[in-house]
């Protein structure tokens, strides 16, 4: 068995989630709603399902490129490498992210991390299951300077681990580490959707590209932030979370008057071309948080602790597991949180495992959970 | 010690340059693809210059220029008004994908047909832009690009110069010829109009 270091992490993350939503409810503050939290595993659970998939392929690519053009013979024992190979990883993740809000193609994969309209741990859990495909691109440069395989993958995994710790309400502002690092209050800033966050704040570790390229904004302690994407995703479901933004787009380019046109949909920026900005008005504004009946709510969890275990044992596995049985399991757990995530709607009665009895004795259950 | 080729090199990165200097503003698309042809010849310059290292990034770069570079640089000539010649973010992901892509393709997979095609595809917009444009410098230009391609198939030696020192002047002078012009706003007639 080839245990990952993701594998090793997840469960790392989620006992982190758990305890930042402990700590949230000591303090009194409304950060947690747990059909989100939910919502935000089940979509890491199937960004981790699609990275076990493409990332031979992407993996092939960089150590192809690597192996046939790079300039420099970097020596994996010298600290410098691993200094200058975060550093350049973190530049070319400023691009990459820079582009998945700028470009709708790569914003309808990206907006998955974004369609949260609260901000904790579980949000950095959130990440698409399309993505792997349109990045790799921005990263190739690396392989041609001479960085190796093996170091590009730990920076990679060191910069994706980073970010974690900076998705909470929980840390306020740090000074001048604000003005250096992505930290809780500036990346607080990204995923808000008042006019001020729109496009701001890239950066992976650094703010500092940000600062240099004129996309940094700073928290406002008069304008609080709202969190979530402006065109709101009102669902728990995340297969149909990484895909609609897609079918939007499908829709625009369809209804497009020309092939200019539609190309233009699938390549402009989401705000247009050329326009500011619209402003927006959040006077009034509430999070969506359908509500789960408490009565099944055990099903609910319990299904989603077997789901976890499975994710979890599946990410342990993948390595040694053939294409049909990724794409089995794969499967199973794409099917899964969508009928965990249907149940949290109320649109699907979860198995009556708190209310057995009742459900033996009722042949008129009409499946209603609201 | 500057070999023949270097030297053509270091003329071709110049002239990118010099065309990215004066072009930048009025299209940034045409400078994308200038810069990834003139990237490709500096390394090309350390490259003939007697650095090993720079055998990789120059075939990587010739690689870009070629399948992605060339065909945005004709893109932006013959619709001047599309986003991927106005947009640099346009120009960049055309870049970016299309490069790739043809690394990809042609560099790891072999196919090196695709390039054949992408430089098709650019001699047909070139030679569609000569044409509606009518002028004598940009439809010379365009006759050098041509021979570009003619000179890469045949390893043409001309006057003791060697196939790719021809083929870099070639390319300089073509590039210098259509893209130093200026270009008429044409953006009715254009793809992806911005």
């Amino acid at each position: 068995m080839h245990v990952t270091p993701i594998a090793l992490a997840f469960p790392v993350f989620l006992l982190a989630i758990a305890l930042e939503a402990l700590y949230a409810r000591w303090r009194g503050s409304r950060t947690y709603s747990l059909p989100d939290a939910l919502t935000s595993v089940h979509f890491g659970y199937l960004s981790e399902v699609e990275r076990t998939l493409a990332r031979l392929v992407v993996a092939a690519i960089y150590a192809a490129v690597y192996q046939r053009y790079h300039a420099f013979e970097l020596s994996p024992h010298d600290w410098r490498v691993w200094l200058g190979a975060l550093l350049a990883y973190d530049f070319c993740y400023y691009w990459v992210h820079r582009f998945g809000h700028e470009v709708n193609l790569v914003w309808a994969s990206h907006q998955v991390h974004h369609s949260s309209e609260y901000f904790n741990l579980s949000t950095a859990l959130r990440q698409t299951a399309t993505g792997s495909l349109l990045k790799w691109p921005f990263y190739l440069g690396l392989a041609v300077v001479g960085v190796p395989p093996l170091v590009f993958a730990t920076v990679a995994f060191i910069d994706l681990l980073y970010q974690v710790w900076v998705h909470t309400e929980q840390v306020g502002r740090l000074g001048w580490l604000d003005r250096v690092f992505v930290t809780p209050s500036n990346h607080r800033v990204h995923h808000g959707q008042n006019d001020y966050c729109i496009d701001r704040n890239y950066g992976g570790i650094l703010v500092v590209w940000d600062r240099l390229f004129g996309t940094f904004a700073d928290e406002r302690a008069e304008e609080p932030v709202i969190y979530g994407v402006r065109k709101r995703f009102h669902s728990l479901n995340p297969v149909w979370g990484n895909f609609i933004q897609y079918r939007e787009l499908f829709l625009a380019s369809r209804a497009a008057p020309n092939w200019r046109a539609a190309l233009a949909v699938w390549f402009g920026p989401p705000q247009g071309w050329s326009e500011p900005v619209p402003h927006q008005d959040f006077a009034g504004f509430q999070r969506y948080q359908p509500e789960v009946s408490r009565k099944v709510r055990p099903a609910i969890l319990l299904q989603a602790a077997v789901l976890m275990a499975a994710t979890v044992y599946y990410i342990l596995m993948a390595e040694s597991l053939n294409w049909t049985g990724r794409l089995l399991a794969g499967g199973f757990i794409l099917l899964a949180s969508t009928g965990i995530g249907a149940q949290l709607e109320g649109r699907w009665r979860p198995f009556p495992v708190g209310s057995a009895t009742k459900s033996l004795t009722s042949n008129t259950d009409t499946g209603e959970t609201r | 010690m500057m070999t023949p080729e270097g030297a053509t090199d270091l003329v071709l990165a110049a002239i990118c340059a010099a065309l990215i200097w004066r072009k930048s503003k009025q299209s940034p698309g045409l400078a994308a693809a200038l810069a990834a042809v003139g990237l490709a010849a500096i390394f090309g310059v350390a490259r003939f210059g007697g650095a090993p290292w720079a055998l990789g990034p120059h075939q990587f770069m010739v690689l870009v220029a070629t399948n992605a570079g060339i065909p945005l640089l004709a893109w932006c000539l013959r619709w001047p008004g599309s986003l991927p010649s106005l947009q640099p973010r346009a120009a960049c992901l055309a870049l970016l994908f299309g490069g790739a892509g043809g690394v990809i393709i042609v560099g790891l997979l072999g196919f090196k047909a695709w390039s054949l095609l992408c430089l098709l595809f650019a001699v047909s917009l070139l030679v569609i832009a000569a044409w509606q444009r009518r002028q004598p410098a940009f439809a010379l230009g365009t006759v050098l690009l041509i021979a570009t391609g003619v000179v890469q198939a045949t390893q043409l030696v001309v006057a003791g110069l060697p196939a790719v020192a021809l083929l870099h002047l070639l390319l300089a002078a073509g590039v210098e010829l259509t893209a130093g012009g200026v270009a008429p706003d044409n953006s009715k007639a254009s793809p992806i109009a911005a």
